[in-house]
């Protein structure tokens, strides 16, 4: 990759030191000329995932800061600015697969007994029983890191932004803003949540040059991925893909640096979907 | 290094606009090019205009809107390049006839006068009463009909090749309400389920189909179009002017490159955030 059009930018993307998607992104970033804050929510994670990248700590910052603490996160621009003078693009992308520790197996069961029972009978009468099952604390914590979290590094990069005449911003959503998301309802409604903020954003600070866009990945084939989903079903969700597959966190990568970059200046408030065609 | 190194492309309707961009684009990205218009004339302008770059670049004179001429388009692109990547279907008209064109333009004028004296306007646009049957069938056979012709054609090609990228140029008016040019929503909303449909069928197959919904463009298509209704559309949108043919070129290069090797099915809309 010789095309280098984030040479001179800086960018910021949460989550970035144990998420797949993320670190793939920092590398796409830093590959195309970027210096990049790495964030985590544990500054060992954040060095680690900043030492794949090219430049290494010579170019880029690790940051540990919970982007479902608004101190926090308003301490680490303060800190990016400080650091590197300026911030033009944010990528949130700090997220987590469940509420509390133990959901994501029950979830599994479930589902193994569907396709089970299915494949038998051609039916299935089992629920997920989600909305019996969590519970407020499961319930505030994915909404606190999927969207408060959000709210926060917005809130905290825009005027940044403002006070160098504009910036991208590229949340990512997921396909369960989208479709019913019986396993995760939770989640679903905090990724919609963030399509709600990315157009809002959008309409309000595009005439200032800042663009706010989505990308809502499919089934993708990271190591969080293949921790929370038994094999049995990534084959079959992988299967029901038009392209036959899953994913690859450099898929995302790419439509986050479209996005990001100038190649999308007219591109603003939009959902774009990299799931091979699974919606 | 381009994303598009030994890869050929064919662009329908790149003769001008964004058509054109798309072409000066893909060759800068080290593809081929084959470069459709109604006329090879038309095509060669946009060849002619990029110069030396485009030596790699063919012409071809072909109504995509007649099935007969589009198959001999094909067996033309496959003789001289023996195979296709990525097809374009960017060829479009935007009123149908003079008449159309001026009514829309002259009621979008009423309508604005109205609105700076601070009157509700009085002007109605009522311009489907008056589509002729020429008008509606002119533009689905060149939007609809046009986009089905070249993708049967392509997918004969690229289905066998185990590749491919096809993107169809959609409308952002195939995704919100316009009270005017409703053959052309219409035409254009069948592109874009034309684009779902043959994704889901082409994907297992490696080809991958999208649209791109442009909002307004600055093209020769949309500077017929008059200051009061273009004012209108982009009056309210977050990024407040037209967008640029490049700007529409390089999500076709996103969609088109392997940049986009996980994205079929989807529709792009580069409007400036007038609709989202």
């Amino acid at each position: 990759m010789t095309e280098r059009r984030f040479e001179g930018r800086v960018a910021l993307v949460t989550g970035a030191g144990t998420s797949g998607i993320g670190r793939a992104i920092c590398q796409r970033l830093a590959g195309e000329g970027a210096r990049v804050v790495v964030n985590d929510v544990r500054e060992e994670d954040a060095r680690e995932a900043l030492g794949a990248l090219p430049g290494g700590t010579e170019r880029h910052l690790a940051i540990a800061a919970d982007v479902a603490d608004s101190t926090s996160v308003e301490r680490m621009y303060a800190r990016v600015v400080d650091t590197l003078g300026r911030i033009d693009v944010l990528v949130n992308n700090a997220a987590i697969p469940e509420g509390r520790p133990g959901e994501i197996a029950s979830i599994n069961d479930r589902a193994e007994q569907m396709m089970a029972e299915a494949m038998k009978t051609g039916r299935s009468s089992t629920r997920f029983d989600m909305f019996l099952r969590i519970d407020d604390t499961s319930w505030r914590r994915m909404l606190s890191v999927v969207l408060d979290g959000v709210f926060f590094n917005m809130r905290a990069a825009i005027p940044r932004m403002l006070e160098r005449g504009g910036g991208a911003i590229v949340n990512i959503s997921s396909g369960a803003a989208l479709v019913p998301t019986p396993s995760l309802p939770h989640y679903a409604a905090a990724k919609a949540g963030v399509l709600a903020l990315t157009r809002a954003a959008a309409a309000d600070y595009g005439s200032s040059g800042i663009r706010v866009n989505a990308v809502l990945p499919g089934l993708i084939d990271t190591p969080a991925q293949r921790a929370g989903l038994r094999e049995a079903m990534r084959a079959v969700l992988a299967g029901q893909a038009p392209l036959r597959r899953l994913g690859l966190s450099e898929e995302i990568a790419a439509a986050v640096a479209f996005l990001a970059s100038d190649d999308a200046s007219y591109m603003t408030g939009q959902s774009v979907e990299v799931n091979g065609g699974i919606h | 290094m381009g994303k598009l190194d030994g890869k050929v492309a064919l662009v329908t309707g790149g003769g001008s606009g964004i058509g054109r961009a798309i072409v000066r684009r893909f060759i800068a990205e080290g593809s081929r090019v084959a470069v459709n218009d109604l006329t090879a004339e038309r095509a060669r302008s946009t060849i002619d205009e990029l110069g030396s770059s485009a030596a790699a670049a063919h012409a071809v004179g072909t109504d995509v809107s007649d099935p007969d001429q589009v198959r001999s388009m094909f067996a033309d692109v496959r003789e001289r390049f023996g195979r296709l990547d990525v097809l374009v279907n960017n060829a479009g008209i935007g009123e149908s006839s003079a008449d159309e064109l001026e009514n829309v333009n002259r009621t979008a004028e009423a309508i604005l006068a109205d609105m700076m004296a601070g009157r509700p306007p009085a002007a109605r646009f009522d311009f489907t009463r008056h589509v002729t049957d020429e008008s509606w069938q002119r533009q689905i056979g060149v939007h609809l009909s046009g986009c089905f012709y070249c993708t049967r054609e392509a997918l004969r090609l690229m289905m066998p090749q185990g590749s491919g990228s096809i993107v169809n140029m959609a409308s952002a008016a195939a995704l919100a309400g316009q009270p005017v040019f409703t053959h052309y929503s219409a035409a254009k909303g069948g592109i874009v389920s034309l684009t779902r449909a043959i994704a889901v069928e082409a994907g297992p197959f490696g080809v991958r189909v999208n649209a791109i919904a442009p909002g307004a463009i600055d093209t020769p298509m949309g500077a017929k179009l008059s200051r009061a209704f273009v004012g209108a559309l982009i009056a309210r949108a977050p990024i407040p002017r037209r967008g640029l043919p490049d700007e529409v070129a390089s999500v076709a290069l996103f969609l088109a490159s392997d940049e986009g090797s996980y994205v079929t099915g989807q529709v792009l809309s580069p409007n400036g955030g007038v609709v989202m």
